[in-house]
């Protein structure tokens, strides 16, 4: 199914894209008519995507708009987590006196951008939404006004976009070499088309985990989590900040599942796999030593980010349904999590239920039992096992794991130590409403992991 | 209620988390009155579950089983056998009195009896699980929560030890539980299942056996695993020691009788030489140790480490299967059994007896009937411990060392822990010995309100050693049947 047909496969987006005209237009109107108005749309938006997702069965075609963009139930899956996430970020500016239309627009617009990244089908497409996303944080940073006065900042945002859109070209580029299509998706089957050139492929790959990694490895370390004292819009760009990296990511495990041959359950893991496992799991210990260098609390989020990736990267790596399952569930909870985090470090008060939702995060994010983050990392390891992934490889994983648990615990006991302000705050119940998802999923997380397995098997 | 005692047990200390939390710190009576009042209905619900147990049955009782993750066929299974109600009744007891003796503690209270309910939390719940996920989740639950205890009232800065050892050992755990899922997926992670059919996993009963062993040995006071507590207890208030080392450091003792032994009986038999191993040296080790300090709190927990060797003594005796005698190992396991109970009981009240010896100095003000009750506790606590005649401990120690005697090369180190026996034992009398002359030897340093209501707690625990020590009936009756049932698992040769 092609152009005009599978049109309405993209009703979200259409609807996405009108509340973004709707406002650009009424950008200098405060009125909570308008974002009343804007907050239904959105609403309808993640309906109409529930919606298309149930009526998209496996076993029917992708819907291709012109072939630049293609849709299947793992991309929608995302999609819906990623408008439900950006409601939830939203709800907090709406509960916020300091309500910026300019912001909204912005972060509307990084919205768009992730969900239909989602969904590209071609070198091209991809390479304009990775600019839309890209051109839209540096002009967030500009709307920002506290940032815009920190120009080494700025700049090093540009440099960190330049590289990693030079690595991502690169990888790109190799891809389009082996297979000799711009496409993902087409009429003809190319599935595992690289898999007779082991060495290029590894590089390709390489080059992409490069390219889509910077965003998510370099970019936090100026952008995330620092200075406390931020004031308010700065916190909800920096939420938003999570959208654009998980669109990103899906987007890396349809390639790789697009592009690897896949692994048959319990059969030997491929050279290319091994490759990429290899890599990850130095990057999981790279980002363990890097602490102890620079020991500053803040680093601390981002090195449990970079070491929740890698961790992700190797599932993928491994190319079974089982594996990269696991990886998606961790990958969702691990930004759950993590932006729960965001949310509650760049606030300015310090209240009872914040600091307990704060400790709440962080042992999630350790993996406590009972919590989402013990489930991903469960589960993910017992899908190495059942992959036949090498012993060794689940030993350095789990010594990976290690340093960062005892460095999270550091923080918990530092934030243990924290006064508090007051005992609630009205925006307390974002972070509270997070932290019990992240609960819910580590107690019965039986229908998402389901739900997302079904999606893996069906683009597969 | 009498169908639900195990969920009722389980489900108080979680309500008892909610409720800590929702108050204020400051209101510190309250907080130790609820923590009272949870702990004291555990106590009762565990009263109620020894006197409706039916002490000739070996199946599993008081059964709860729901299905909870049918994708990986993960069940809610909760029960209990014999060995399994003792442990449990030990740890409801070791909650009840930490509360009581931290009563006059001031600081960070609400901290601590969170963290205290949530260890509470972690080890009812792997006492009674049969369900090897959630077995690991309690598991991660209790040392995690204990590790946090130990970092926010430890004054060493040694606490991180514990923290790596937590870590590693439940790794550790979780490995071993993927490596049984992966091998046999079919029996997913029922235990009694699993248990029942071990032949299943006889392609992973080495590789099995030594990540379980190991994992629970690396939270375990035995040689060379042991540099976690010491340094981790030595400066840390009684309640908390009191959790650690009669409590936490019997849940590898519990994890070997539960997973270890059940499901790689043959391994389990084929290097059994290795818990006698351990034993020897632990013993030679902590019996030296104790000899040579004056720090009475060093002198505990030495002492605990000595005990445990004791039940590492007794497990070695399951080698006399290999010889066609059941006889001695059932003895052995009743050994490591009674002895991981009295061990407990008498550890608490090893801790509390520096309260008592200022009673007991001339500078004290107390009057001199009051002091002479303290001499009296004093002594009768020491005495129990090294294994006076009468007392529980005694029985402990006994069974496993005449399990463990029947062997030859179990015989040595037999002789090695009497030898060990007799060392802690002129300790001990020394003490006794520093206390009735006041000599001021030993250092009994303990801050203020950091004991409370031990004139109460010590003659009560003496009173139920003693009872149980002259009727061991009453404990080996409960245990029998299961720990029939264990050495049947271990094939004769």
């Amino acid at each position: 199914m092609n152009n005009h047909q599978s049109l309405y496969y993209f009703t979200p987006e259409i609807i996405l894209f009108v509340n973004v005209i709707l406002a650009f237009v009424l950008s200098d109107v405060k009125s909570r008519n308008i974002r009343m108005f804007q907050n239904i749309l959105l609403g309808f938006s993640i309906g109409a995507a529930i919606f298309v997702n149930l009526i998209f069965r496996a076993g029917r075609p992708y819907g291709l708009f012109n072939n630049f963009f293609a849709i299947g139930p793992f991309s929608v899956m995302l999609s819906i987590f990623l408008l439900v996430l950006f409601f939830i970020f939203d709800l907090k500016q709406n509960l916020s006196s300091d309500y910026s239309t300019d912001l909204r627009l912005q972060t509307l617009i990084m919205l768009v951008a992730s969900t239909i990244l989602l969904k590209v089908n071609s070198l091209m497409s991809l390479i304009f939404c990775v600019g839309l996303v890209y051109n839209n944080m540096l002009t967030t940073r500009f709307t920002d006004k506290t940032e815009n006065s920190n120009k080494g900042s700025t700049y090093s945002l540009i440099k960190i976009q330049l590289l990693s859109f030079g690595f991502l070209c690169i990888g790109l580029t190799i891809l389009f070499g082996q297979t000799g299509s711009l496409f993902m998706h087409s009429v003809v089957h190319n599935s595992g088309m690289a898999a007779d050139l082991s060495l290029s492929f590894s590089v390709a790959a390489f080059f992409l985990i490069i390219g889509f990694g910077i965003f998510g490895f370099l970019l936090p370390f100026e952008t995330l989590y620092n200075r406390p004292s931020r004031p308010f819009k700065a916190s909800y760009y920096n939420s938003s900040y999570f959208l654009p990296l998980l669109a990103f990511w899906g987007l890396s495990i349809r390639l790789f599942a697009r592009y690897l041959p896949i692994n048959a359950v319990n059969g030997s893991i491929s050279v290319n796999s091994m490759v990429i496992l290899g890599l990850s799991i130095c990057l999981i210990l790279a980002a363990n030593l890097y602490w102890p260098v620079r020991n500053n609390q803040n680093n601390i989020f981002v090195i449990a980010l970079i070491i929740h990736f890698g961790l992700s990267i190797s599932g993928i790596a491994i190319n079974n349904p089982d594996t990269q399952a696991a990886s998606v569930y961790l990958l969702m909870t691990t930004i759950l999590i993590l932006s729960g985090l965001a949310f509650l470090n760049q606030d300015n008060s310090y209240t009872r239920v914040n600091k307990l939702a704060r400790i709440f995060f962080l042992l999630a994010l350790i993996g406590f039992p009972g919590s989402s983050g013990f489930i991903g990392r469960f589960m993910l390891l017992r899908s190495f096992f059942s992959a036949g992934a090498p012993v060794w490889s689940v030993i350095l994983l789990i010594l990976g794991l290690l340093p960062i648990i005892y460095y999270l615990t550091l923080e918990i006991l530092r934030v243990y130590e924290y006064g508090c302000d007051t005992t609630f705050a009205r925006t307390d119940i974002i972070p509270v409403f997070l932290a019990a998802v992240v609960f819910f999923l580590g107690i019965y997380w039986a229908p998402l992991f389901k739900l997302i397995t079904n999606s893996i098997v069906f683009f597969q | 209620m009498g169908n639900h005692l195990l969920l009722s047990l389980l489900a108080l200390p979680i309500i008892g988390t909610i409720i800590l939390i929702l108050i204020q710190e400051n209101k510190t009576a309250v907080l130790k009155t609820i923590s009272a009042i949870i702990t004291g209905l555990q106590l009762w619900l565990v009263l109620q579950l020894i006197s409706n147990f039916d002490r000739s049955a070996n199946y599993l009782q008081f059964v709860e089983q729901i299905s909870w993750i049918k994708l990986l066929n993960i069940n809610f299974i909760i029960g209990l056998n014999g060995i399994n109600l003792l442990f449990l009744a030990m740890s409801t007891m070791v909650f009840f009195v930490t509360v009581f003796i931290n009563w006059r503690a001031e600081t960070k209270q609400k901290t601590f009896y969170v963290l205290l309910m949530l260890v509470n939390i972690g080890t009812t719940g792997l006492f009674i699980s049969f369900d090897l996920f959630l077995f690991v989740m309690f598991y991660g639950i209790a040392l995690f929560s204990t590790s946090l205890l130990i970092t926010l009232f430890s004054k060493n800065s040694d606490h991180g030890n514990f923290a790596m050892h937590a870590l590693i050992s439940f790794c550790l755990i979780i490995i071993g539980i993927l490596l049984i899922n992966n091998h046999n997926p079919e029996n997913g992670f029922n235990l009694y299942t699993l248990s029942q059919n071990s032949s299943v996993l006889s392609g992973i009963q080495t590789s099995g056996f030594f990540v379980f062993f190991i994992g629970f040995l690396f939270i375990s006071p035995i040689v060379p695993f042991h540099s976690w507590y010491s340094g981790v207890v030595e400066n840390t208030n009684t309640a908390l020691a009191v959790i650690v080392l009669s409590l936490v450091s019997k849940i590898s003792v519990f994890g070997i009788l539960h997973i270890v032994i059940p499901l790689f009986p043959q391994t389990t038999l084929k290097y059994g030489i290795i818990f006698g191993i351990l034993a020897f040296f632990s013993v030679l080790y902590f019996a030296l140790s104790v000899f040579s300090y004056k720090n009475y709190r060093k002198i505990v927990v030495y002492f605990t480490g000595f005990s445990n060797a004791f039940i590492f003594l007794g497990l070695s005796a399951i080698l006399s299967v290999n010889f066609q005698s059941t006889d001695a190992a059932t003895t052995g396991i009743n050994g490591a059994v009674i002895q991981s109970v009295s061990s407990a009981m008498i550890i608490i009240i090893l801790l509390l007896v520096p309260k008592i010896h200022r009673l007991t100095t001339r500078q004290s003000s107390s009057a001199q009937s009051n002091r002479w009750v303290a001499t009296f506790l004093l002594l009768m606590v020491l005495t129990a411990g090294i294994g006076l005649p009468g007392f529980l401990n005694f029985i402990g120690q006994f069974l496993c060392l005449t399990s463990a005697f029947q062997q030859l090369l179990t015989g040595i180190f037999t002789v090695a822990a009497m030898l060990g026996i007799v060392l802690v034992g002129i300790q001990f009398f020394k003490i006794i010995t520093d206390t009735i002359r006041d000599t001021g030897q030993f250092n009994f340093f303990i801050s203020d309100n950091e004991i409370s209501n031990e004139l109460v707690i010590i003659p009560l625990i003496l009173i139920l050693l003693l009872f149980l020590g002259l009727f061991p009936g009453t404990i080996t009756e409960i245990i029998r049947p299961s720990v029939l049932k264990l050495v049947e698992y271990l094939p004769i040769i």
